[in-house]
């Protein structure tokens, strides 16, 4: 989070300085990529990118806050990820067993795995087995930096469903990480 | 003291709610959460954690994005001087266009005017020379009347795209409209032209003069030359009304005449093809003025 300077920052980004653009950016795109590797995996960076070129779009036009501006950008990702699945939905899927090998992908090997294991992407991997409303909820309450109220607006639930959701899910979290044994 | 075990639960419950609304909130992990919540304790971390490498590879992209479509602020303010001439432009064009729109429906009513021979009697000649309208209609207006008997008088007939026109002289010699005409065109005539009239002479118009054709004027309208040869009215003549007022003659001469043979259904008065009347000028009878 940028913090009291962000107002400075949007300012001198719609004046179109690179570097404070480059600072939003920095702040807000790795989060943004946490989220979506969870909600869209296999399109985390396209949607990721289409997030950017539609906020660009509207940035003149953007008034607010840091909470209202990851809000919206949250926003706009979210859209895209449903447009997402509605195109996936709409594809042919393929068997396994219908593809061939050499276009199987090729296993990490195990020093790759123990080193992920203690990345970021483990921790995304472990919030991506829980449900998808307490799995979002608590992304866009820890990764988005977001509050109870702006995330209920988000996913268009109450803030106690939404409290709700995040309290489950870190419960189950919690099963899940003491299941894998591993401390991240 | 009696112990009550869901008493105890329900603590804990709530003791875990506001842990786990701690661990959501922020990155500080509170001292007294329960054992069980630690690994989403680490979970949360590892998700709060700074941004690796490949989470900063867009950077590129969406820098080159902003230089698009926001980061170009000299593009921006090169093209505002540009809008003022375009908008000056399109406003230059826009009178240019109203003042050619107005001089056309100008041009084009005063053709009208001059074809309807309404415009003033200098302007109608003018007219009459360059664009070929109708000459001055001398008989429809009182200065024009005068202008033309006086022509008249000197040797001249007045000659326009419908003939001859012959002011008859009375017996005393003085060519007079009648009192009661009244200055309207003729009731064949229209503002414009004869249908079979071309621009172009007739097929069978010859640039020399009819055989019958003779410098005099028309033998019904007698308007001798002065003997000295020189257009000057005769002494005699004065150009007021006649004032016995007997205005059928006249009338009749004048409507008989109007009309242009070969134009008009009435034969011609030799019978004989005579040469359509033309824009360009007429042959004069010499020494006639």
């Amino acid at each position: 989070m940028i913090g009291e300077g962000f107002a400075a920052v949007l300012a001198a980004a719609k004046d179109g300085s690179e570097s404070a653009f480059s600072q939003l950016w920095r702040d807000t795109n790795p989060a943004l990529l946490r989220y979506l590797r969870v909600l869209a995996p296999a399109a985390a960076e396209d949607i990721a990118a289409e997030t950017w070129v539609k906020t660009l779009r509207n940035l003149s036009g953007f008034r607010g806050d840091e909470q209202a501006w990851r809000a919206w950008v949250f926003t706009t990702s979210r859209r895209l990820v449903i447009d997402e699945r509605r195109r996936t939905a709409r594809k042919p899927a393929i068997r396994l067993s219908e593809v061939p090998p050499a276009a199987l992908p090729i296993s990490a090997d195990a020093g790759d795995e123990a080193l992920e294991r203690i990345s970021t992407r483990a921790a995304i991997a472990m919030v991506a087995e829980l449900p998808p409303l307490q799995a979002e909820v608590i992304l866009l309450r820890v990764v988005a930096g977001l509050d109870t109220e702006a995330v209920a607006r988000l996913v268009g639930r109450s803030p106690g469903a939404v409290r709700v959701a995040a309290h489950r899910g870190l419960r189950r979290l919690a099963q899940i990480a003491a299941e894998a044994g591993v401390t991240l | 003291m009696p112990n009550f075990p869901w008493l105890g639960r329900q603590d804990a419950s709530a003791i875990e709610d506001a842990a786990l609304a701690a661990m959501l909130s922020g990155p500080e992990v509170p001292v007294d959460i329960a054992a069980g919540l630690q690994p989403a304790a680490d979970v949360l971390a590892a998700l709060r954690a700074r941004p690796s490498g490949d989470e900063l590879a867009g950077e590129a992209f969406a820098m080159a994005e902003f230089r698009n479509r926001v980061g170009v602020p000299d593009r921006v303010r090169r093209t505002r001087p540009r809008r003022r001439p375009a908008l000056l432009t399109s406003l230059m064009s826009a009178k240019v266009a109203v003042a050619a729109a107005a001089v056309a429906i100008t041009i084009g009513g005063v053709a009208t005017a001059a074809y309807a021979g309404a415009l003033p009697a200098p302007a109608q000649r003018l007219a009459h020379d360059v664009i070929g309208a109708p000459a001055e209609h001398g008989v429809s207006r009182s200065s024009g009347r005068a202008s033309d008997a006086q022509r008249f008088v000197r040797g001249r007939p007045s000659h326009h795209h419908f003939g001859w026109h012959c002011w008859a002289p009375r017996k005393s010699g003085k060519p007079m409209p009648h009192p009661s005409w009244t200055p309207k065109p003729h009731p064949s005539w229209t503002p414009k032209p004869h249908p079979s009239w071309t621009p172009s002479p007739h097929p069978s118009w010859t640039p020399k003069p009819h055989p019958s054709w003779t410098p005099s004027p028309h033998p019904s309208c007698t308007p001798a030359p002065h003997p000295s040869g020189t257009p000057k009215p005769h002494p005699s003549w004065t150009p007021k009304p006649h004032p016995s007022g007997t205005p059928g003659k006249y009338r009749h001469h004048h409507r008989r005449h109007h009309r242009y043979p070969g134009h008009g259904p009435g034969p011609h008065p030799t019978g004989s093809p005579s040469p359509l009347p033309s824009p360009t000028p007429d042959p004069q009878p010499s020494g006639q003025g």
